[in-house]
């Protein structure tokens, strides 16, 4: 026993263990670059992605940052604006990636996320993009690229069907904007309008922005359809849309099948309100998480909440568990743990997943929501919860 | 549920048109007189929007008020910006088009930082619905067409009937001419310059709550006046009413047979032929 | 003494992608390098006595031209940016043919127009443009090393070619003439000579060479859509060549240089950039209408004088 506490070896192994008591965690930086449009007609969205990604900084840097192995990384945003331009997004992604020396990058807007993709491939860079890009952001080429929501496609997939078949609706007219948002918002509802054999009216689409669009309103409305689905049109345009539909007399079925800002609604067309579906609304905040959110929001930008926060709020606290559960920052191996994490997230359990459609996984998947505004009791009654196909 | 189709088509070119010679009435009277490139003028509108809806519903006065002030407010701000600004690049055709560019880059921007996200609305003192043979339209739609025709009387009887609008006239026909009949050139160009942006700011106090109120909204009124006033003729307020109910009519029709796109591009189209078989506009020369 | 003045240019575009090497500031350099082409080129136009407000429009030909053909007919994008060239030729003399009988501001407004009409039939025209959502995957320049380095010296030495033709341009007979149309059409006309003609050549010309970027912009980034060609893509050509000075030929050359370095040097900014460019813009115009080619004058008497207030001919 007296050679048992005096053998060197032990003696060794106490004085690495105490070593190893006093190596404390080190608080590193992640520099996470943010390429997101805050000038121009986008610049609402852009904006509400920023705030999104704030607030969840906040939250993954207060509760220990992101953890791997001993080390726990504060995340700091790096954000430049690339006014939705394809060209700026190319001068901007280049900045990132060579002189800020990033390796995760946000993205928004599909025509950047397009021009970009071999940069990102070639440099091994995780992007998370929000945009509407089909498969063209999104397939077994963009290795290193996933999208951060949902698509129309898949909305279009969950509610057309339950909407068709609870209005009894033979025929539905299309109408969307004429940007890249828009065609694909466009083709995604033709196509699964055909697929449930609903007659196509009218498809029309117009720029954002059009001074009155009572003249194509007229066109779609004279043809007489049961439903009218609005596409992407949003922002202030939606609302202003629905007023003026109804201005024409139209009684039938209206979709908003964009996100639409609620508050922005209220101010411009509150009266016309009354039986307009809308989608991605839920009766109140769809979990505890989400209003939790509605919460932070308030509080720390001291103004009415911006519902497309929470479509972008999880893109990092995915991220986060992907990089924690693989144990390393290496961005190759973050990016093949990404499609076996899934989170409780702002809508409810949060994956990534879309091989099926678009080759690939790396497509965040959630539960969606879709409403109707009952004009009398002010307020929105959830008419339907739905999720994707488990192996979508 | 039908709708008259073709009354409600003419309708709404009536609509439209009354709305795009608004807003190009005050764009006509400063390219057409004191030819200055001002693609600052859809800011300006945009302004005297962000005005009114400040007046109106941040700080709660009655429409017509809030409008009024809005009207003054954007007249105002004519003189500074002649002061300020163009004054220095008079006949300087290069500079002035890139300064008013500069400005209209920097007002917008500034504005982006004040105001945000939610794109806002101002609530219209005139609520219901008119019909006129089976063709719905508001009461402020009605508003804008009859504000608009009572405008335009009265920017014809100043310019026709007053000194001030002879002058005026005088200056655009014939500067040096002008000079030496001893009208002082300064005063006509602030005075141009207050008129044409207060007829901006009464376009913003008419059209408003048909639309929403936003930073870019200063876009289609400068690119679709710019159409309209080069149509009708430069610096003709004839030309500017004849124009606007071209394209307001174009553009009701073809959205209504087929796209708003393929609208723009028929204005467009129609300007640039018209442009190359009368080179000055309809109606250029005769205000 | 021009002479000298080109070979220190190709000097300095000979060595500067190898002194930059960084791939951020390669594509900077890049971007730039295509600016000054075209603002040189618009430059052409106004020494005619026109200001043209639709060169992304040729460009965005170009650009549409060569990019279609390698996706439909597996065209070499060395052929391809010729071709892009050409198009944009034929089309702005179509398009010229009627329309340089315009003058000042009139000219003005039918090439925005031209410029808007290109734009939304881009967009409308979707199954042969892609409509909004563009052209993917263009092929890239083949037998090029891949990298920016390679693709930088390819484009100083385009530049280097485009500047040394349009300058050589200005002193032809053809040159001469374009700025005795410029200064006093009427007399020319008087004295016999076909300006409308000339008027075209010119306008050929600046068209071609816009063509040309375009296409070499299409291979570059591989991804192009209609946003990248509208009016205010044309604004910011007009904003290089004015800012820079009209009065000299290197005067677009440094308002490019000056204006695109700038941007990526205010990118930080955020939110404040278009503020910050914007009154930039408003402050330059103010004391230097000439452009920044004529900031001697602000320095003394006589030097740079000459430059202080930009020719314009016919009136608006």
């Amino acid at each position: 026993m007296h050679k048992a506490i005096a053998n060197p070896t032990i003696i060794v192994l106490l004085i690495m263990s105490l070593l190893g008591l006093f190596t404390t965690a080190e608080a590193k930086e992640l520099e996470i670059g943010v390429s997101v449009c805050l000038s121009g007609t986008a610049a609402a969205t852009g904006l509400g992605l920023m705030r999104g990604l704030e607030l969840a900084v906040e939250e993954i840097n207060s509760t220990g940052g992101i953890k791997v192995q001993n080390d726990s990384y504060q995340i700091k945003l790096i954000v430049y604006d690339n006014k939705y331009d394809t060209r700026e997004g190319v001068a901007v992604a280049n900045k990132l990636i060579y002189r800020d020396r990033v390796k995760y990058i946000v993205t928004m807007g599909a025509g950047t996320a397009v021009a970009t993709n071999d940069l990102f491939v070639e440099n091994k860079i995780l992007q998370l993009i929000y945009a509407y890009g089909g498969k063209k952001t999104t397939n077994p080429s963009t290795t290193y690229t996933f999208k951060i929501l949902m698509e129309p496609i898949q909305s279009y997939t969950i509610f057309l069907p339950w909407i068709a078949k609870k209005y009894n609706l033979k025929n539905i007219a299309l109408t969307s904007n004429d940007d890249d948002t828009g065609v694909v918002q466009a083709q995604d509802a033709e196509s699964v309008a055909k697929k449930i054999g609903l007659e196509i009216t009218e498809k029309v689409l117009a720029p954002r922005g059009t001074a009155d669009l009572t003249p194509m309103l007229t066109k779609i409305i004279a043809k007489n359809p049961q439903a009218i689905d609005f596409g992407s049109w949003g922002g202030s345009d939606g609302p202003l849309a629905c007023k003026q539909a109804k201005e024409l007399g139209y009684k039938g079925l209206l979709i908003f099948s964009y996100t639409q800002s609620i508050p922005t609604w209220l101010k411009v067309a509150p009266d016309y309100m009354d039986g307009v579906l809308f989608f991605g609304v839920f009766g109140g905040p769809p979990t505890p998480n989400a209003a939790k959110v509605m919460e932070r929001y308030k509080e720390k930008y001291k103004q009415e909440f911006d519902y497309f926060v929470w479509r972008n709020y999880d893109a990092l606290p995915v991220l986060r568990k992907a990089i924690e559960t693989a144990g390393t920052l290496d961005t190759t191996v973050v990016r093949d743990t990404m499609p076996k994490v899934s989170i409780n997230g702002v809508f409810g359990p949060t994956r990534i997943g879309g091989k099926s459609y678009y080759g690939i996984n790396a497509q965040y998947i959630y539960p969606v929501a879709m409403s109707k505004y009952d004009g009398k009791e002010k307020k929105f009654i959830e008419l339907y919860r739905g999720e994707v196909p488990k192996n979508y | 549920m039908q709708i008259p189709f073709y009354t409600q088509i003419f309708v709404n070119g009536v609509v439209l048109s009354c709305f795009y010679v608004l807003v190009a009435l005050g764009l006509n009277l400063i390219m057409g007189v004191m030819h200055i490139v001002n693609f600052a003028q859809g800011t300006v509108y945009m302004l005297s929007t962000m005005f009114l809806y400040l007046l109106c519903v941040e700080v709660g006065l009655d429409y017509f008020l809030a409008g009024a002030l809005s009207i003054v407010a954007t007249a105002f701000l004519g003189i500074v910006m002649e002061r300020l600004f163009f004054r220095r690049l008079y006949g300087k055709f290069l500079p002035s088009l890139v300064m008013s560019l500069g400005l209209l880059v920097a007002i917008e921007g500034a504005v982006w930082l004040r105001f945000g996200i939610v794109s806002r609305s101002i609530p219209s003192p005139l609520k219901g619905m008119v019909k006129i043979f089976g063709a719905s339209f508001s009461f402020e739609r009605l508003g804008i067409i009859i504000g608009g025709l009572l405008l335009i009387g009265g920017l014809f009887v100043f310019i026709r009937h007053t000194k001030a609008g002879r002058a005026i006239r005088a200056v655009e026909q014939n500067r040096e001419a002008a000079i030496l009949y001893g009208i002082e050139i300064s005063a006509i160009s602030r005075l141009v310059f207050i008129v044409s942006f207060g007829l901006s700011g009464a376009a913003a106090f008419l059209v408003s709550p048909m639309l929403v109120v936003d930073p870019n909204i200063g876009h289609i009124p400068l690119l679709k006046g710019l159409v309209v006033i080069v149509l009708g003729g430069m610096g003709s307020v004839t030309g500017t009413l004849v124009g606007g109910f071209i394209i307001g009519f174009v553009e009701s029709i073809v959205s209504s047979f087929f796209d708003p796109t393929i609208a723009s591009i028929a204005s467009f189209g129609i300007l640039m032929v018209i442009l190359l078989v009368k080179p000055y506009g309809l109606l250029a020369y005769r205000m | 003494m021009k002479g000298k003045l080109f070979l220190i240019l190709a000097c300095v575009l000979a060595v500067l992608p190898a002194v930059i090497q960084e791939p951020y500031k390669l594509h900077v350099y890049i971007m730039t390098c295509l600016n000054i082409c075209l603002a040189a080129s618009l430059r052409v136009v106004w020494n005619v006595g026109l200001l043209s407000c639709g060169h992304a429009a040729f460009m965005g030909l170009g650009a549409y031209t060569s990019a279609i053909l390698a996706r439909d007919l597996g065209l070499t994008p060395w052929l391809g940016i010729p071709a892009g060239g050409a198009m944009a030729v034929l089309i702005s003399l179509a398009l010229g043919y009627p329309a340089l009988r315009l003058t000042g501001i009139y000219f003005v407004l039918v090439s925005f127009a031209f410029n808007e009409v290109f734009f939304l039939i881009a967009t409308r025209w979707r199954e042969f443009t892609g409509g909004p959502e563009g052209i993917v995957g263009i092929a890239k320049l083949s037998g090029l090393p891949s990298g920016k380095l390679a693709f930088a010296y390819l484009v100083s030495g385009a530049l280097l070619v485009v500047l040394i033709i349009l300058y050589r341009f200005e002193k032809t007979r053809a040159g001469r003439i374009w700025e005795a149309i410029r200064d006093t059409e009427l007399r020319c006309r008087c004295v016999g000579i076909q300006t409308t003609h000339y008027k075209l050549f010119a306008f050929g010309v600046s068209s071609f060479f816009a063509g040309v970027v375009g296409a070499i912009y299409a291979h570059y980034i591989c991804y192009i859509s209609p946003t990248d060609f509208n009016i205010w893509q044309s604004i910011y050509i007009q904003m290089y060549m004015i800012v820079g000075g009209v009065g000299a030929f290197l005067g677009p050359v440094l308002g490019s240089a000056v204006l695109t370095l700038l941007t990526e040097l205010i990118r930080a900014t955020g939110p404040l950039q278009s503020v910050v460019y914007g009154i930039l813009l408003v402050i330059v115009m103010i004391f230097l209408p000439g452009g920044l080619i004529s900031i001697g004058s602000l320095f003394g008497k006589g030097y740079g004088n000459r430059l202080r207030i930009p020719n314009t001919s016919g009136h608006m």
